[in-house]
């Protein structure tokens, strides 16, 4: 066969791709190390950052414009400079994997990071994953800072986030509740086989009764749902005759309940988890939608901040990375990716040059639990200060309320505190760990 | 063939190593492997280790789809199947994760003979059905015992007497070794009476059951031996990760794992499968890294994720259509043409 | 909510999607009646067209009836590509190698949306939402236009068959090449041609699946699923795959509605083991037929 021949070759070009990629691709590990001999004269701090995303698995949708924000961040803060405490310029050097929200290749990315790179920080995505890969960050001292907002990671020695946890958000929501509607009648729609839906809930069970909050009903709504898999759940959720339903899902088949409820007539008014509720949620959950659902987020939606300090550099960030604002889906999932860059970076501008090329991950830990009896880190209005402590990795504890109105437009109310429980413990307790 | 060797006994002839050139690369490929994570490093010798777990997959579902004949899209799941009943017993009885690898793949092999059950009576793609049906089944199954996408390998749990197993380097050792005795075993049962009939199932079960082969019996083993290394397989995995999650067992894994089989070269059990799986994997590892950078620094992340279903995609497809005995038979043609070189036959 | 309406209601859906499964089904049965594969591409396939309409109308804002005709056009290109490049190579060549050629197609043509789709960007093809109540039941227009543009399909199809010497021919070759060719018939065009309408009725069904579902990487679990429908069916009937697709939306919505609060995801899973079922029971389906071959 004359057309095997070109087969072989096309196979030999890629191998060969490969290896000439390999090489070449191979000398970016090395200034971090080189910076470290000479202390005295060091000018500039090469620090490797990896960049762990999903472009293209099931949470591509949200994660894009997450991916964007940290990149923008990263490109953003490299161009304006960001400076040690004593002056020393530093910079960053990332690298980007698309894990396709699979922990395996998550893992597997981990390790190229650390063993190929030897990243100080590294800026995560989901649940499941970052669970996963916490312990080994403690090991090996990266500083990890994630999009999932999970219990669990409170309490992992070297895992950060700039915003309450899925449980604190949930009891802020509950309180939200309750302060509406006395004795609150509240049905739990989520799918029952995924990390992320189940993670709240445990806080949920616990702190609604205490609020007056009767829990009346624990329904299955898949996150692979169709409009019939939706009004199911809907109908089964409505014979408990609720006043509010939590969706605890993502933002496609949140939409989808919220639709079935519109066509099914239902009273009441959804509450929905962060990731199931951005600015996209009118147009997907369309008319009926409106006056119907609220969302949870832990910070300012950046539509509603035009006026403070904190939406500028969110802006400028953007246009140095050469986005529009046409270019991005939400920019609340933006926000999210460039807050947690913003973090990284004040945490390094708490540090001396020789503390961070000694202490690397460590000295990132240290600088951001700095903040615990110090002073807070603030991101301009955009969220709350911050502030880190050791063994709790909780940095503030209120959240807004996002309401979609009748008039189809977005109203933040709050921000709602939860003082008086431990929204975190709860969760923690009841999976055992 | 060169000249200089005769073979007097039909042993002789069958042997593994038939040739003194056989004995050298023998010795030689032996002393590479055991250098190589010293000359590599620890990134290369982590991609290194998930190759060896791999080809131990490819290499079962090369002798049920090579060999017997019989398609299946399961094997990623019966990976999984391995994965968990490794770390539930030994978690169960308080053993180390190796001796509770044999177990789980025992388990496995029971598994997968059960999913076989409808080949008796069905062929070619009725049977890639069944087994569609039985990993997207398993793949629920998973995500009920394990709802958290998370079920830790705890380091104490990687031990084998006092060795700890938690380093890279120990893995690979461990890992190439049981992939070495497994891939000499799956090449001995090739070349054995029941590889034979299994041959003759492939080509045609009808004629084979003429001429006294016991046709259910012999794909019932097929299924045994892929699900026993399939679960080998995920034993092994266990070893080399934190904690397992069944989005590592899905359609996906099981689409690669044939994809590594019928583009290394069906029918070839030991080179053939680690020849896919070294390109399908590993070889893809190392090209995605770079490609990743180049084209987030372009603004075209996505095509970095998109071309590597385009990419595998499409060398499936060619290869089924250009070249079906896989990269092995480009291998011989290329390595004939050197061997006649300068004449053209 | 008394069980009446309940009942009602829950049948009114299963009928809905038992025809988007029908159609899907019909799918991989046309291309089984040509070249006696299963077209494992599909499932991607039914993603990629349901993009076309997306992104036509969403991002290149035409409407959307022009939006499903680019995605009806693009569905049928495919069919055709698909049957040049793999099937007709691998004619004569064992079933599975085909059927594990258009896996790798599956691969290919994933890829490539989500390239078109910068990264499966998520979106609904704009349907208004318009509500009626029957009585108890309750209908909304994108129950109507899913069930309305699958049935289309199916009965264009059926019509096709029935009626247009086309569809005669077609018949003839997927019977006996041979004696086709033997009175004349282009064989290799009419495969083709199969191939090419398997594909467009792919992407009818995504049109009515995407109404259903929303536009998103997942569509491909519902073509999936449709394999059972097909098999219920018996691969080679074209009408059967009416009672194979309804069958599948009653076992799956009535099965979900009891065994959910039971065990919660087990409901849209019944449908792979109906599959193990029937290809253990009775694996040439209700209306296949059994074959017989020689050695």
């Amino acid at each position: 066969m004359a057309q095997a021949k070109y087969l072989g070759l096309i196979v030999a070009v890629i191998l060969v791709a490969a290896a000439a990629a390999l090489l070449l691709t191979h000398h970016p590990a090395q200034p971090a190390q080189t910076t470290t001999t000479s202390m005295q004269h060091v000018k500039t701090i090469h620090v490797p950052v990896g960049v762990l995303v999903d472009l293209s698995g099931p949470t591509s949708g949200v994660g894009r414009d997450y991916a964007k924000g940290v990149e923008a961040g990263l490109k953003y803060f490299n161009e304006k400079g960001v400076y040690t405490r004593d002056g020393v310029r530093v910079v960053f050097d990332y690298w980007v994997r698309d894990y396709a929200y699979n922990p395996t290749r998550a893992e597997t990315f981990y390790k190229e990071f650390r063993d190929k790179y030897g990243v100080w920080a590294i800026i995560g995505w989901g649940t499941a994953d970052t669970e996963q890969l916490a312990d080994s960050a403690a090991r090996d001292h990266i500083a990890y800072f994630s999009a999932s907002y999970s219990a669990k990671l409170v309490v992992k020695p070297y895992n950060f986030f700039p915003a309450p946890d899925y449980s604190t958000q949930a009891c802020a929501a509950m309180k939200w509740i309750a302060s509406r509607t006395r004795n609150a009648r509240l049905v739990l729609l989520y799918d029952h086989n995924v990390a992320y839906s189940r993670s709240p809930i445990p806080a949920i069970k616990a702190y609604a009764p205490r609020l007056g909050i009767k829990i009346v009903g624990d329904v299955h709504l898949p996150l692979r749902a169709t409009e019939a898999d939706a009004e199911k759940a809907m109908r089964e959720a409505m014979t408990k005759n609720p006043d509010y339903y939590w969706c605890g899902n993502t933002i496609r088949s949140c939409a989808l309940a919220v639709k079935a409820a519109a066509k099914l007539g239902a009273k009441g008014m959804f509450v929905i988890n962060v990731w199931g509720f951005d600015e996209r949620f009118p147009k997907l959950a369309g008319r009926g939608a409106y006056g119907r659902a609220a969302g949870v987020s832990p910070f300012r939606y950046p539509e509603m901040a035009e006026d403070t300090p904190g939406y500028k550099v969110l802006t400028a960030a953007m246009k140095a990375a050469g986005y529009t604002r046409k270019d991005i889906g939400s920019m609340l999932r933006f926000e999210q990716g460039f807050l947690n860059v913003w973090l990284l970076v004040q945490a390094i501008e708490r540090l001396n040059s020789t503390t961070l090329l000694k202490g690397k991950g460590e000295a990132i830990k240290e600088a951001l639990e700095s903040s615990c009896h110090g002073k807070p880190f603030t991101f301009g209005g955009l969220a709350p200060p911050a502030r880190y402590c050791p063994g709790r990795h909780l940095p503030y504890t209120s959240v807004w309320i996002i309401l979609l109105g009748k008039d189809g437009k977005l109203h933040a109310e709050g921000p709602i505190n939860v003082t008086g429980f431990d929204c975190v413990k709860a969760t923690l307790q009841s999976s055992g760990g | 063939m060169p000249a200089g060797v005769f073979k007097e006994k039909y042993e002789e002839l069958m042997g593994l190593l038939r040739y003194p050139i056989h004995w050298a690369a023998l010795a030689a490929g032996t002393a590479l492997l055991l250098a190589l994570p010293l000359l590599i490093g620890p990134y290369y010798t982590s991609l290194a280790v998930t190759l060896a777990v791999f080809t131990v997959g490819a290499i079962g579902l090369n002798m049920l789809t090579g060999l017997a004949g019989q398609i299946s899209l399961a094997q990623g799941a019966l990976m999984g199947v391995g994965a968990y009943a490794t770390v539930f017993i030994a978690a169960a009885l308080h053993t180390n994760i190796i001796a509770a690898i044999l177990p789980a793949a025992i388990l496995t092999a029971l598994v997968s003979t059960l999913l076989g059950l409808p080949s008796f009576r069905l062929k070619g793609y009725y049977l890639a059905m069944a087994s569609i049906a039985a990993q997207m089944i398993l793949e629920y199954i998973f995500s009920v015992i394990d709802p958290d996408q998370y079920t830790p390998v705890p380091v104490d749990m990687k031990t084998l007497g006092p060795i700890s197993l938690a380093q890279t380097t120990t893995q690979y050792y461990i890992i190439l070794g049981c992939a070495a005795i497994a891939a000499l075993a799956a090449a001995n049962i090739g070349r054995s009476a029941i590889g034979r009939a299994m041959k003759a199932v492939r080509d045609n079960d009808v004629a084979a059951e003429i001429i006294g082969i016991d046709v259910a019996r012999v794909k019932a083993l097929a299924f045994a031996l892929a699900g026993f290394f399939a679960g080998l397989a995920g034993g092994l995995y266990a070893l080399t990760v934190t904690g397992i999650d069944w989005t590592a067992f899905t359609l996906d894994t099981s689409i690669e794992y044939l994809a590594m089989v019928l583009v290394g070269g069906p029918g070839r059990i030991v080179w053939g499968s680690l020849l896919g799986a070294m390109l399908i994997r590993t070889g893809w590892s190392m090209l995605e890294a770079s490609l990743s950078d180049t084209l987030t620094m372009m603004g075209l992340g996505i095509l970095a994720s998109a071309s590597k279903y385009i990419v595998l995609g499409a060398l499936v497809a060619a290869f089924l259509v250009l070249e079906p005995e896989g990269l092995i038979g480009i291998l011989r043609r290329v390595k004939e043409y050197l061997r006649l070189w300068p004449y053209s036959y | 909510m008394d069980a009446l309406s309940l009942a009602v209601n829950t049948g009114f859906q299963a009928l809905v999607l038992g025809m988007i499964y029908a159609a899907l089904a019909l799918g991989y049965n046309m291309v089984y009646r040509a070249s006696k594969a299963i077209n494992l591409a599909e499932p991607e396939l039914v993603v990629f067209a349901a993009y076309i309409a997306f992104i036509a109308f969403s991002w290149y804002g035409l409407p959307v009836p022009v939006s499903f005709l680019a995605s009806l056009a693009a569905g049928f290109l495919i069919g055709v590509v698909l049957e040049r490049l793999l099937a007709r190579p691998l004619r004569g060549r064992p079933v599975v190698a085909l059927m594990a050629a258009t896996l790798g197609a599956y691969y290919v043509l994933r890829g490539v949306s989500m390239v078109a789709s910068r990264g499966f960007e998520m979106g609904s093809l704009g349907i208004p939402e318009v509500y009626q109540a029957v009585g108890p039941l309750r209908v909304s227009l994108s129950d109507v236009v899913a069930a309305g543009l699958s049935s289309a399909t199916i009965l264009a199809v059926i019509m096709l068959h029935r009626f247009t010497r086309l569809g005669v021919a077609m018949r003839a070759v997927s019977e006996d090449p041979f004696g086709a060719t033997a009175y004349g018939l282009p064989v290799r065009r009419l495969t083709m041609l199969s191939w090419g309408i398997a594909g467009a009725v792919s992407a009818a069904a995504a049109l009515a699946l995407a109404v259903k579902a929303q536009v998103g990487p997942t569509l491909d679990f519902y073509a999936l699923k449709a394999l059972a429908a097909s098999l219920l069916a018996g691969l080679d009937s074209i009408a059967g795959v009416v009672v194979g697709g309804l069958a599948l939306g009653f076992i799956e919505q009535f099965g979900s509605l009891l065994l959910d609060p039971y065990m919660p995801g087990l409901g849209s899973q019944l449908a792979f083991i109906a599959m193990l079922i029937v290809l253990l029971v009775k694996p040439y389906g209700i209306f296949g037929t059994e074959r017989i071959e020689r050695v």
